[in-house]
């Protein structure tokens, strides 16, 4: 399995987020100051709305671009799960993980190779070898809920038992890959 | 720089005017978006006068209470067309919009049509393929009641 370098690692995906986010809140004053005795243009789709209904514009937008962040973090974290599992396969380190991810790699199946799968293969041995990595990889694998929901096209409600955000995912994978000592970010 | 840019600029860093006189010039906003009000539902009664005096329609005037962010709590009129078993309502929508100096959301059964006070005038809005504004009047008043209308 060929790994891609250009691949967005944790840190573009949440510069990328803070970006579009500061943006965001920089048009929302830049049209709320257009209201009232305020001089300044903007733009078109805004004419005769309310205070009220600006902020509900960018509260929609702020709210949309956190859910992508979300999708995309995860994502991320996924990248970087798998890159060190092939690495791992490749490298023919000689720790238990490595030696554990060698052995998923080589368990034949109908049409060849196995196709090797986050949950129930490496985060499963991650959670099996690792144990002061089980409570984080529980959190994880909740989150992979979200980000399947997402996904998806959010067609249908979801119960998850928790609210996410950018803020909260982006600790969820960091203290993750601490325990993991997964530093390929 | 000169002193006058540099008042502005100081001026700008202050957060613009100060709060006392912001509050009267939001009041007195808040008075003349009011008359317009009252002189527009004039305007619109002396169009259908004719209709109304023969029974063909009826006006109601309701208060109803508008928050606006920055003036607070306070009465406007709500103009009420009734024609038939039908209702057309000018409600508006406050003075502080971006763009013009005030809006009203005409509602019938069918949708809704935005008029707004810009340039001295009532003006009908139009977004769609792009954002126009029409000159509000008796004319396009029939256009706005056959769309809004069922």
């Amino acid at each position: 399995m060929k790994t891609n370098p250009d691949r967005p690692r944790l840190e573009d995906v949440w510069e990328q987020y803070q970006v579009t986010r500061d943006s965001i809140v920089q048009a929302a004053e830049h049209t709320k100051g257009s209201i009232a005795f305020a001089s300044g243009t903007t733009h078109p789709r805004f004419f005769a709305m309310s205070l009220d209904e600006v902020e509900e514009f960018f509260r929609a937008r702020l709210d949309e671009t956190d859910r992508q962040a979300c999708l995309s973090l995860v994502a991320s974290a996924e990248a970087a799960l798998c890159v060190d599992f092939w690495e791992r396969v490749h490298g023919r380190k000689k720790d238990p993980v490595s030696r554990a991810f060698r052995g998923i790699s080589r368990i034949p199946c109908a049409h060849g190779r196995l196709k090797v799968r986050l949950d129930e293969h490496i985060l499963q041995t991650w959670a099996e070898m690792v144990p002061q990595a089980k409570a984080r990889v529980g959190e994880l694998r909740g989150a992979l809920k979200y980000r399947h929901w997402l996904a998806h096209g959010r067609w249908w409600v979801p119960k998850f038992g928790r609210q996410y955000d950018p803020t909260g995912l982006l600790r969820i994978i960091t203290e993750l890959f601490k325990k993991v000592k997964l530093t390929a970010l | 720089m000169s002193r006058t840019t540099l008042e502005a600029f100081i001026r700008s860093k202050a957060g613009g005017t100060p709060r006392g006189d912001r509050e009267s010039e939001l009041q007195a906003r808040k008075d003349v978006w009011l008359k317009r009000v009252s002189r527009l539902y004039a305007d619109v009664r002396k169009w259908l006068a004719d209709l109304e005096r023969d029974g063909v329609l009826r006006f109601d005037l309701d208060k109803v209470a508008l928050e606006e962010r920055e003036i607070g709590q306070y009465d406007v009129e709500v103009l009420t067309l009734a024609i038939g078993k039908q209702q057309v309502a000018f409600c508006p929508k406050g003075t502080l919009i971006v763009g013009a100096d005030g809006r009203i959301d005409i509602q019938g059964q069918r949708g809704v049509r935005t008029i707004i006070f810009s340039g001295g005038r009532w003006h009908l809005v139009t977004r769609t393929p792009k954002l126009r504004l029409l000159p509000f009047n008796e004319d396009s008043f029939q256009d706005v009641l056959s769309e809004v209308m069922r």
